[in-house]
């Protein structure tokens, strides 16, 4: 297994260097002239600033040189400025991380936290009511709009009944310490809840499908003639077997996370990630898009050696040696 | 099993939802305490205070900007100018703006005595000689260098004194130093000195460490989510002019940037924001806005839209076979109901725009030629042009058929709109109007500076003392400059080049009403309206008054007050 995760993790490095390639590439060969779209709309710009700007930013220099510059900057830790924010690219990118995670990770433990058992309950109970309720929900989570559903909780938990902040990061005048902390949780409360829906219900559907073929099997059928109680042969034998495929979507669901946050972040005003993505690929701020694509490269490759592993802790059939 | 996994499922959400129990404030109050201002806005500045680099010309970056710096002359919401930093503005009959041999001129400006950075350090005419070396450094990233380039050199006889020796006459030299702002030599120079294009990367202007010398000081900025400005208790208010000079009662103000207007018109609702600016909310949300809080009796919000310099039009490009005839660009405006547009579409709250000068605008032509809704007359002009009814209904003219591509940025609604109403005014007359609509980025930053459009609709950003030089000069054609139409007359050219250096107000208007009539007869762009920007703030909240210009509306930081 180690020999195993060290090739493995040796492999990510031409990868990520393939991938920034083509990053790059997309990003730079994308129409629209990044100083042109910067000072649209203002009269005041001349022919002759526009030219200097270009200049100073090496947006005339070919393409293959410009990637070079960046590739031989990168991998010295410096990747560039972002001209939209005037600040080190990474710096930036690494501080919406920062305050991604305080959705992603709560909005994950809440996914798993309803939707594993509310799947196995369903699958035991299958055409009962709860489970045509959770098959609904399961339907609703899936096919509703983040945006859309960002919006209502907005109306409803915001507008109406005036529980919770309609979006925002923290409350003015609270900087540190318990108050920040609690604070924080009241304008999380609304994005995670929307946040984790997609994934709690894809999560759903797969623990539901995966617990129903798993308890028909034989072992378990086995497991029940033995006289092994039902709790038993439900965690012991049904559910670890039924885990190997939810395994998938759990890591693989994390970078999903990120990659799904820029529209609940832009409903709820959060600085994360995902809105960065989108400004800065949108207002051709290529030194950050390509540093934070990167991280979500990053992110689906190691998950998705997690989740590897994860089949060989879960399965003692499978080996990697 | 089931019911241990249910139990903890249900102490995660309770876990969740337990501060839900902490309410927000009431709506009509102030949303985070009596000596505190939350102002919802669309943008997040990309640099505070160095107001002359590139991105820094955004809107939002000057409303930021606006309380943390004494400008040298303030705007207020009458379109007034009034010194602030400076004693008083030069005039020519005052004798401090002198006309010297050669088409030369000689301003000069006494900076007020008592100004500090706020680390202390007194702020002196040398800051604004540095700040306006720093602009005029072609290495230096500023998209705002053309009124710079007009100065030939400054002088410092004192520590309070400007003596600035322009190159060529400029009419509005009496409002600001020097097409730049002063900017602390004493922090910067050693960055300056080391890469002048890696200024706007150092932390003075985009961070907590930015130093100002206004009457608040910059303590939280959240990249992404919030800046926080407190009053800055040393500044002294005896020693500036206008709004300035009066004590600031409000000992907070943040800025939180809610990209999303649908967000931030929930924040209006929840009262979760005091007040937001012009750029927060588009028209027609801020209409349904105001409508909505009229239908539910509402009295504490104050939501209303202020007329603006924002101008929308059509640039036709005159390279184009049938645009090339002015009959055709006639008919098209004849062929446009645009009053009609702006009842049904804004309830007449932006209005229709004759020149690419509001009726406020100095220059304003009241007599200028107007081109009613008059399809009968768009048929007639057509005609004559030798165009005649295809097949299909779409007139032909040398076996050309008489369509054109309309083009925005996709996804704004508003003109997305007009496009469709248009559309259907110009198939009346025979024109066959096909929209392609491109991303903002696509549209702005390739189709227009290549003039690869047809029509093409968007929004000028002027300023009460905007003129034409530049849009439609003849020698200003991109990559030259911004004249997209491809717009060329000599009279036209020569005017637009003239007005500036023109410095009797009187014979600048008259100069600025020929080229109107010249512009409006050629017609190489399609006024549509002015647009007017809806901008609010809660009812207890005093002396918020939005410019509707290119001033910000925290020039009177100051004198907010929440009602007692």
């Amino acid at each position: 297994m180690g020999r195993y995760l060290l090739r493995r993790t040796f492999q990510m490095v031409p990868l990520l260097f393939g991938i920034s390639v083509i990053i790059f590439m997309v990003l730079v060969m994308a129409p629209g002239d990044p100083v042109d779209l910067l000072l649209s709309g203002n009269p005041r710009v001349r022919a002759e600033d526009i030219r200097l700007l270009r200049e100073i930013y090496g947006l005339d220099d070919p393409l293959h040189i410009r990637y070079v510059k960046w590739l031989r900057a990168a991998v010295q830790g410096d990747f560039g400025y972002s001209r939209t924010y005037k600040v080190p690219a990474l710096e930036l990118v690494m501080a919406r991380i920062g305050n991604s995670l305080w959705l992603t990770i709560p909005s994950f433990l809440l996914a798993l936290a309803v939707a594993v058992p509310v799947g196995v309950y369903s699958a035991l109970h299958q055409y009962s009511k709860t489970d045509y309720a959770a098959t609904f929900f399961a339907f609703f989570g899936v096919s509703v709009p983040a945006f859309w559903f960002g919006i209502m909780m907005i109306y409803v938990f915001a507008v109406t009944l005036r529980w919770l902040p309609p979006g925002g990061f923290v409350t003015p005048g609270v900087t540190e310490g318990i108050p920040l902390i609690l604070d924080r949780l009241r304008y999380m409360v609304l994005p995670v809840i929307v946040l984790s829906l997609l994934l709690m219900a894809s999560l759903t559907r797969y623990t539901r499908a995966a617990m129903l073929e798993v308890i028909r099997q034989d072992y378990v059928r086995t497991a029940r003639a033995k006289g092994l109680a039902e709790r038993a042969v439900i965690n012991k034998h049904a559910l670890r077997n039924a885990l190997i495929p939810i395994v998938t979507i759990l890591a693989l669901g994390i970078p999903g996370l990120f990659a799904g946050a820029p529209l609940t972040e832009t409903v709820f005003a959060w600085p994360g990630i995902g809105r960065l993505i989108v400004e800065s690929v949108g207002g051709g701020d290529y030194t950050v898009a390509q540093v934070a694509l990167l991280f979500l490269s990053g992110l689906v490759l190691i998950f998705n050696l997690v989740a590897d592993v994860a089949y060989a802790v879960l399965d003692p059939r499978i080996r990697y040696d | 099993m089931s019911r241990r996994w249910s139990t903890l499922a249900l102490a995660v959400l309770a876990a969740l939802a337990l501060p839900a129990l902490v309410l927000a404030g009431p709506a009509g109050g102030p949303a985070a305490g009596p000596d505190t201002i939350v102002i919802g806005t669309q943008q997040e500045p990309a640099v505070i205070g160095l107001t002359i680099c590139d991105a820094c010309t955004m809107f939002v970056a000057t409303m930021v900007s606006a309380p943390m710096f004494v400008p040298d002359v303030e705007l207020t919401n009458e379109w007034k100018y009034q010194p602030v930093a400076m004693e008083k503005m030069p005039s020519l009959r005052d004798g401090d703006w002198r006309l010297l041999p050669g088409d030369k001129m000689q301003v000069t400006w006494r900076l007020r005595r008592g100004l500090r950075w706020q680390d202390g350090t007194p702020l002196t005419a040398a800051d604004y000689i540095f700040g306006w070396r720093v602009n005029l450094n072609p290495r230096f990233p500023s998209a705002g260098r053309d009124v710079s380039e007009r100065v030939e050199n400054i002088q410092a006889p004192n520590a309070n004194t400007l003596i600035v020796q322009w190159k060529r006459k400029y009419a509005f030299a009496n409002l600001g130093v020097a097409g730049s702002v002063a900017l602390p030599r004493h922090i910067l120079n050693a960055a300056y000195q080391r890469d002048p294009s890696k200024l706007p990367e150092n932390a003075w202007g985009t961070s907590e460490r930015t130093v100002g010398n206004g009457p608040y000081r910059i303590t939280q900025w959240q990249k992404g989510s919030s800046i926080t400005l407190e009053r800055w208790d040393q500044f002294n208010h005896n020693a500036v002019g206008g709004s300035y000079r009066t004590p600031s009662a409000i000992r907070r103000i943040v800025f939180r940037f809610v990209p999303d207007t649908n967000t931030q018109i929930a924040n209006v609702l929840a009262g979760s924001i005091d007040a937001f600016d012009e750029t927060a909310i588009p028209f027609v949300q801020g209409l349904e806005l105001e409508n909505r809080l009229r239908r539910e009796g509402r009295r504490d919000w104050i939501v209303e839209a202020v007329p603006g310099l924002i101008w929308e039009h059509i640039d036709l490009n005159l390279d184009n076979f049938h645009l090339r005839d002015k009959r055709v660009r006639h008919a098209l405006i004849y062929g446009m109901n645009r009053e009609a547009i702006v009842q049904s579409l804004f309830e007449g709250k932006q209005p229709v725009s004759h020149s690419l000068f509001p009726e406020k605008h100095y220059g304003y032509h009241r007599n200028i030629k107007r081109y009613p809704f008059d399809q009968a007359r768009a048929r007639a002009l057509l005609q004559e042009a030798g165009y005649r009814p295809g097949p299909d209904g779409i007139l032909v003219k040398d076996g050309q058929r008489l369509s054109l591509e309309f083009a925005t940025t996709a996804g704004n609604r508003t003109r997305e709109a007009v496009q469709q109403i248009i559309q259907q005014q110009l198939r009346q007359i025979g024109i066959e109007i096909v929209i392609r609509n491109q991303p903002a980025r696509v549209y702005f930053g390739e189709s227009l500076p290549k003039r690869q459009f047809t029509l093409a609709m968007y929004a000028w950003v002027f300023g009460p003392t905007s003129d034409c030089e530049g849009l439609y000069t003849g020698d200003t054609l991109p990559p030259d400059g911004q004249n997209y139409p491809g717009y060329k007359n000599d009279e036209v050219t020569r005017l637009c080049h003239a007005i500036p250096e023109e410095l009797d107000e009187g014979r600048r208007a008259q100069m600025l009403r020929r080229f109107q009539e010249i512009w409006i007869e050629d017609l190489p762009v399609i006024p549509l309206y002015f647009r007017s920007d809806y901008a609010g703030r809660k009812a207890s909240l005093q002396n918020w008054r939005p410019t509707g210009a290119t001033a910000p509306v925290t020039w009177n930081a100051t004198q907010w007050r929440w009602a007692r």
